[in-house]
């Protein structure tokens, strides 16, 4: 979950940070938009996450969501709004620089909180169509993929670099990765991640851009897994780039 | 139709050009074969049950279990733990396997030192003994110990999630490739693979294997018939030619018409062959009979088809009519097959009363020893015609008695009948499939899944604790029967979770009381990664479903462990309940074929005797004898079902169709008799002297013609399938009872009737 998060948090927070050369390189593209230097700051929203399974039926939470992260490490808090019967329940997690990730739940209805494991494979992260892998803060594109510029396209009806990642190795995720960068806001709008064989395994879509504190953030995110046709939807009502309190990071908040 | 015949022999080679354009069109149809031997495809696809199974598999996703099993002196000793991780990660790899779950990677939920984990049972394969140790009593304390893996570790199951799509359209590639993997991994350990794509696989290849020997074996067993009755080359090539083509013709109608082989239309060449080369029979006998008179061949020619067309038509039309009536039957393979055999049954008319004429004003006349005619005289079969009909005339209250006493003691034997629907149970004890069947159901608890499905007709109803409870008691219900285990549900998932929330302590494996505390632990679940409950719950928890694993070898006892659980779920969610359940999956599915066996035997049973009789009394112009030749066959049809019944030889798919067949083939018997026994009559006889002329001159035609297809129906036996081979060996018992009564009970019956006419006056 709270991958999904930084992810979210990390697109959002990167707005505007690139640097707009004349005609850059592939590899100039992607390192404006590299997610590691993104990953600081602080910040939260509110938002809505839908996922939907393969006949369309939907399940909707709405989640208020803080997140931290500076040379200490990172930390992210969330709290479940909706539907009724998961409402208060919280998430917290911390993860010390250079140190192993805790996670704590509380669950309302059974007047309990109990740490939880962090989990270890690839597979899918809460139900949703994010794995830990390609959300992950050490996601590293520049490390594990050869870049390549191809000519430009519109999308969303905005002009576009068009990047292509081709995997350097077998320690890469995805086989090829392709990537629609806005030109004028130097924010991606669409990923394609492919899988074994070249086939399209996942598509990354951004869109309903809204300036927050002077900057694009993105107020619609979509993952649509290709092979099992699910998607999730992420949809920002409130966001704020406002520090968060300290003490929000705790274990004791969540019974609060 | 003697226009018909001048204008076939004054033009042969027209119809020999047509019926060689024909059967050149037929066979290009041949390459394109299919074949279809799944339970699903026996019933009709609008049935309710089918259309129930369809809902769960659309909300649940597959319902048919797919196992590879490993059985072995230890399955925890390093090197079977290899294998098994080795398999499965390579039966994985295949394209069409979705996932394996194994004993090494099955989903556990754990309440560990770094918290709450779901994670699989093993991260990295157990190989010293410290760790395999630790494994052992972590799967055997988990829910899938006899599951997955068995506590005297003699066995170990993996159960594989294939692609659905994959399996309609590649599922031979894919049983092969997994046949060939298994094969690989095979020794010391030996390894089974059971579910329903595979064993249809597996029937397909037996299928074919089938077919490419019995066809030709019952061909060469014909020819020697063929010999043996006509000593011509000629009385050889003919018939087996003109059955010969019509197999082609039905066949390649039947692929043209987009049906697939079915383990039950499989029987049709043989059985085509079989009876079609009778009429080639009778028209050769006939003309080599008139050429021995001296006549010339046109002069032969003509005067067998002027005296054998209505016999040859009259046996066609009856004989069609009884496959025919098997359209009425429930299950749909057996439609097919009767409607193509009676189809090519009036094909193998139509080509003795063209093909063959015109073959025989082609080729020279055959040469004709004499001198045979005489021996048979005086024969010993001779005195035994002579002594049927003796008893018919001067004992007939005994004869009454014996045959009425046969009668009962076989009608008492035909209560005794068993139903089989399970298609493993088809194959015998030593094929594999069977074998591998057996070790599943014995070893892990059950080779087929059930489901019951529970709706609460609400969103979120699932979450209800007293719902999920309900859940807990369907599943207690299913495991109180011996042939049903690991019967699990969400129920089990939420357990677990509440029990691991609180430090794994035992006490709290329960449902917790609110609907929230039920909707955070499942939330606890998906945070945490946990999968598998889309085949448990709908995604918007208003129908959940109870899955366990059944014994269906003893389709009877399933059967009724089925009925039992039905009626436990209609006590407590009936129309006063706000919940709604039902069974599905395919134990179910056979359960209904069961069923409607009876129903089709009845139903097949009625129609083909309706339609036989009215048939016989329309050609005899006389509805009393037309009844009067139905006798034999009702007393066979009962005598069949006694020997099934006393040998336990079960009512299935196969079997079902012998009655209707048996009528169909055997009014031939009584067809034949009393024709004759008129025209012996119409010339002046008294009864006693007409039935002594007829039982030895029709009586003979009689046992010959039983004789061959008793000994072309017997090749029926040397098939792969038990179910076909028991087939061969009842449709031939069933010819042998049916000329035997048609000897003796016809003239018993025509004696009585003579006589009371002459009361009349």
């Amino acid at each position: 979950m709270k991958r999904v998060l930084l992810l979210v948090l990390a697109v959002v927070l990167a707005v505007g940070s690139a640097a707009g050369a004349e005609s850059p390189t592939g590899q100039e593209i992607l390192g404006d938009l590299s997610f590691r230097t993104i990953l600081s700051g602080s910040g939260s929203a509110e938002l809505t996450m839908i996922t939907e399974n393969a006949k369309g039926a939907q399940r909707s939470f709405s989640l208020k969501v803080y997140v931290q992260m500076d040379e200490e490490g990172d930390a992210q808090f969330l709290e479940y709004l909706a539907p009724a019967d998961v409402r208060g329940t919280k998430f917290l997690s911390v993860k010390p620089k250079d140190g192993e990730s805790q996670m704590w739940l509380y669950l309302p209805a059974l007047g309990r909180e109990r740490r939880i494991a962090a989990h270890m494979t690839g597979d899918s992260f809460m139900g949703t169509d994010f794995t830990y892998e390609e959300i992950g803060g050490d996601f590293d594109y520049e490390e594990d993929y050869t870049v390549q510029r191809l000519p430009d396209q519109a999308e969303q009806g905005v002009d576009c670099y068009l990047l292509e990642l081709t995997a350097k190795g077998s320690e890469a995720l995805y086989s090829k990765v392709r990537m629609w960068v806005w030109k004028e806001q130097m924010v991606p709008v669409k990923i394609e991640f492919y899988g074994s064989g070249d086939a399209l395994s996942k598509t990354l879509t951004l869109s309903n851009f809204l300036p927050v504190s002077g900057e694009l953030i993105p107020h619609h995110v979509v993952m649509a897994n290709n092979a099992q046709g699910t998607r999730t939807i992420l949809e920002l009502t409130e966001v704020s780039q406002e520090t968060v309190d300290p003490d929000i990071f705790t274990v004791r908040n969540l019974r609060r | 139709m003697q226009r018909w015949f001048k204008l076939v022999m004054d033009h042969p080679w027209v119809v020999m050009g047509v019926v060689v354009l024909i059967t050149i069109g037929a066979a290009t149809f041949l390459p394109r074969i299919t074949f279809d031997a799944s339970i699903d495809a026996m019933i009709p696809e609008d049935d309710p049950v089918l259309v129930e199974l369809m809902e769960i598999v659309e909300d649940f996703g597959t319902q048919d279990l797919f196992l590879v099993a490993v059985q072995g002196d230890d399955v925890f000793s390093p090197a079977t733990l290899r294998k098994i991780h080795d398999l499965a990660s390579e039966l994985e790899a295949l394209p069409g396997v979705v996932e394996v779950q194994s004993p090494l990677n099955a989903q556990k939920v754990e309440s560990g030192f770094f918290g709450i984990e779901i994670a699989p049972m093993t991260l990295d394969l157990p190989q010293t003994p410290e760790e395999i140790e630790e494994f052992r009593n972590d799967i055997l304390s988990s829910p899938y110990a006899g599951r997955l893996i068995t506590p005297d570790g003699r066995g170990a199951a993996l159960f594989l999630e294939l692609d659905g799509p994959a399996l309609l359209t590649e599922r031979n590639d894919l049983m092969g490739q997994i046949e060939a993997v298994v094969q690989r991994y095979t020794g010391p350990e030996k390894i089974h693979v059971v579910g329903d794509a595979y064993i249809l696989y597996f029937t397909e290849q037996i299928m074919k294997q089938d077919l490419v020997k019995l066809v030709p074996f019952v061909a060469v067993i014909i020819g020697v018939v063929l010999y043996w009755t006509l000593r011509s080359f000629l009385g050889i090539v003919i018939p087996l030619l003109t059955v010969g083509i019509s197999v082609t013709w039905t066949v390649g109608l039947m692929i043209w018409r987009g049906i697939p082989v079915s383990i039950i239309s499989m029987v049709m060449p043989v059985i085509l062959v079989t009876i079609g080369i009778a009429s080639s029979i009778h028209i050769l006998n006939k003309y080599q009979e008139g050429l021995a008179r001296g006549l010339a061949k046109r002069e032969a020619l003509e005067e067998t088809f002027a005296a054998i067309t209505a016999p040859v038509v009259m046996a066609a039309l009856t004989t069609a009519a009884g496959f025919a009536s098997l359209i009425t039957a429930f299950v749909h393979p057996i439609r097919e097959f009767g409607v193509l055999t009676a189809v090519g049954v009036m094909l193998a008319m139509g080509l003795s009363l063209s093909l063959v004429p015109a073959l025989l004003v082609l080729v020279k006349e055959p040469e004709v020893r004499q001198g045979k005619e005489k021996a048979q005289k005086d024969g010993p079969l001779t005195r035994i015609l002579h002594t049927f009909v003796h008893w018919a005339v001067h004992r007939p209250r005994l004869l009454v008695l014996i045959v009425t006493a046969i009668f009962v003691v076989f009608a008492l034997g035909a209560t005794l009948i068993t139903l089989e629907s399970n298609i493993v149970n088809y194959f015998g004890n030593s094929s594999p499939v069977k074998q591998a069947t057996m070790v599943i159901e014995e070893v892990f608890g059950g080779s087929m899944q059930i489901s019951v499905v529970l709706d609460t007709g609400e969103a979120d109803g699932i979450k209800d604790p007293a719902v999920l409870e309900e859940l807990v008691v369907i599943q207690d219900h299913l495991n109180s029967f011996d042939t049903i285990n690991h019967a699990t549900s969400i129920a089990d998932v939420i357990r677990e979770l509440n029990q691991a929330l609180w430090d794994g302590d035992p006490e709290f494996y329960a449902i917790p009381d609110s609907n929230e505390a039920v909707a955070q632990l499942l939330l606890l679940f998906s945070l945490q990664g946990g999968s598998g409950i889309d085949s448990l719950v709908t995604y918007d928890y208003s129908r959940a479903l109870v899955t366990a694993q059944m014994k269906t070898l003893d389709a009877e006892q399933m059967a009724q462990v089925i009925s039992q659980v039905e009626q436990f779920l209609a006590q407590r969610y009936n129309s006063g309940s706000a919940l709604k359940s039902y069974l599905s999956g395919t134990p179910k599915v056979m359960q209904r074929l069961m069923n409607r066996y009876v129903q089709t035997q009845i139903s097949s049973l009625i129609s083909s005797s309706v339609m036989v009789g009215i048939i016989v009394s329309a050609l005899m112009k006389s509805v009393s004898l037309g009844l009067l030749s139905m006798v034999p066959l009702i007393f066979t049809v009962v005598v069949n079902f006694g020997i099934m019944g006393f040998a336990g030889l079960p009512l299935d798919a196969v079997t079902s169709m012998i009655s209707s067949v048996s009528i169909g083939i055997g009014i031939d018997y009584a067809i034949h008799y009393i024709s004759r026994y008129r025209w012996e009559a119409a010339n002046g006889h008294d009864p006693a002297t007409a039935l002594r002329q007829t039982s030895t001159s029709a009586g003979r035609a009689i046992i010959y013609n039983a004789l061959a297809l008793v000994v072309g129906f017997l090749v029926l036996v040397f098939s792969h399938f038990r179910a076909i081979a028991v087939f061969g060996l009842l449709i031939s018992a069933a010819m042998i009872v049916s000329s035997l009564a048609a000897l003796l009970v016809v003239p018993l019956l025509l004696n009585h009737y003579a006589k009371r006419q002459l009361r009349k006056g």
